[in-house]
């Protein structure tokens, strides 16, 4: 279990980009974390990964400070950035200068990534894939590599629609019990229906963490003639989207739509 | 958990060792090569005098390119190029340290053993074809560079060790723009002064010869105890900055 106690980060004094965040990440869990461009998604996971340390506050894995950057703390963390580079060697000679580190590494669950992609275990140049390509052997890596933690941001980006497809089933086949998932990103209908959880940053820096489940039991997301009475509504063709609280008695499971939810908690509406 | 593991830290160094050499050890190696050949043929073709004068400005040059090249190029990719992107690799701070000198150490063996080889060999293949025996010690029959008579081996490797350090260890402070501070300009000045203290005492008549020589051993390798201590302090600085 990953815990944040009261962290506050920020680039310059005086201007945090996270502030006071406390939350636990729970294994079996997969988190989406949503934010405007330059809200500090990043910035949080590298936070968790420990490539930033918190101006105040605590991030503790298995009893472990993160910022301490133990051998052992770093084998169960892998981060996934957003933007990266492979050298122009073999998938064979990266795997096996990387894997060595990794206790936990899985050939078969490499493979089965690989094959499900469509790029094939036969990599004779990374250098020369195509940016969503890229993407796709990261992905096998990170989820091979079978840590407890995995921090992706943005893995989406640059994927084609089946390529996600293909993302959003092998994340879910090779997530088990064992695991956090922690997805950044900005696109909330290429994460619907995989996440457990959200993260959403606010524009103060705080984040609002909630879980989909006891959220859409909460609250119904629909589209209204008249918008009256929603926590929430925004105009669409038709009507308007709305968020309506549900009262307590009669808590009842809607699919929670991300985007609606994401713009409320922006706007403070939901808190 | 072992906090400090050899088999990690070789896996950590053979990592450095590829990103170093651009994954490709043979093309590395190739280029290493053409730089000795160059080395050995400038003053072969461009000097005049004995055989065994140009062998030892062949031997300068290649501690040059040794000294300079090899760390300066290691330093650059140690700060940012080459650590950075492994931050996220599971190994300790002292294995990965540990990691970087022992490769800079195999790497500069290897340029140490190449140049000894194929130096002597360019210089053999020179003899012939300038028709001078001049390239053949008549005791030991071919000079070989570094060690041959009159090439104080102990002394190059001692050159070469420290210069290496001090090379390796700077490179990382300016990167760091550490130069913009007083304090790093009144380092290096006490550095230097601590080191050729001995030196310019012997000159001045305080010192003789060979107390001078002592008292630069003894310094030499206490500032090197120094460098590698600052250099662990700056790796760490680096990953926890």
């Amino acid at each position: 279990m990953l815990e944040i106690g009261n962290v506050s980060f920020g680039y310059e004094k005086n201007v945090p980009v996270v502030r006071n965040l406390s939350c636990r990440l729970q294994e079996g869990r997969i988190y989406g974390l949503l934010g405007m461009n330059g809200a500090g998604k990043t910035t949080l996971l590298k936070l968790l990964s420990g490539l930033l340390f918190p101006d105040s506050g605590s991030i503790i894995l298995d009893g472990k400070d993160v910022s301490k950057r133990s051998v052992e703390t770093l084998q169960k963390i892998f981060y996934m950035p957003s933007e990266f580079r492979f050298p122009g060697i073999s998938l064979e000679k990266l795997i096996g200068l990387q894997s060595v580190f990794y206790p936990y590494f899985s050939l078969e669950i490499l493979m089965d990534c690989l094959e499900s992609s469509g790029i094939g275990s036969e990599v004779k140049d990374l250098g020369k894939l195509s940016g969503g390509q890229k993407k796709k052997v990261m992905l096998a890596f990170a989820l091979s590599v079978r840590t407890n933690i995995l921090l992706m941001d943005e893995p989406l980006d640059g994927m084609d629609i089946p390529s996600r497809d293909i993302f959003r089933k092998l994340l879910v086949k090779h997530t088990d019990e064992s695991r956090t998932v922690v997805i950044s990103g900005h696109r909330t209908q290429d994460m619907e229906n995989l996440l457990t959880d959200v993260l959403i940053f606010r524009k103060d820096g705080t984040v609002f963490a909630g879980c989909l489940e006891e959220l859409s039991g909460r609250y119904s997301f629909g589209v209204d003639r008249t918008g009256a009475g929603a926590v929430y509504a925004e105009p669409c063709p038709g009507g308007f989207r709305v968020i309506r609280e549900n009262m307590p008695s009669a808590w009842h499971d809607t699919d929670a739509d991300l985007e609606m939810l994401f713009n409320a908690v922006r706007k403070g509406v939901i808190r | 958990m072992k906090t400090f593991s050899f088999r990690r830290m070789w896996r950590f160094c053979r990592l450095l060792l590829e990103q170093m050499c651009f994954y490709s050890f043979g093309k590395a190696a190739a280029v290493m090569l053409a730089v000795i050949v160059f080395c050995c043929l400038l003053p072969l073709l461009a000097m005049d005098g004995a055989i065994q004068e140009k062998m030892s400005v062949t031997e300068d040059l290649i501690k040059v390119l040794v000294m300079f090249l090899l760390p300066v190029t290691y330093g650059l990719a140690m700060s940012g190029g080459v650590l950075v992107p492994n931050l996220m690799i599971p190994a300790g701070r002292g294995e990965k340290f540990a990691a970087a000198y022992f490769g800079a150490a195999l790497m500069g063996a290897a340029v140490a053993v190449m140049a000894v080889i194929v130096g002597s060999g360019v210089y053999w293949l020179g003899g012939l074809v300038m028709a001078t025996d001049a390239v053949h010690d008549p005791g030991t029959g071919q000079y070989l560079l570094f060690v041959r008579n009159g090439a104080a081996l102990w002394r190059t490797l001692l050159e070469v060790c420290i210069t290496s350090t001090v090379i390796a260890m700077i490179l990382p402070v300016l990167r760091n723009n550490g130069y913009r501070k007083p304090g790093f300009w009144l380092g290096v000045l006490v550095y230097l002064l601590v080191l050729f203290a001995p030196a310019a005492m012997m000159m001045a008549g305080v010192l003789s010869r060979s107390a001078a020589q002592v008292s630069t051993a003894v310094i030499s390798c206490l500032l090197l105890a120094v460098n590698v201590w600052y250099s662990c302090f700056l790796m760490k600085r680096c990953e926890l900055g």
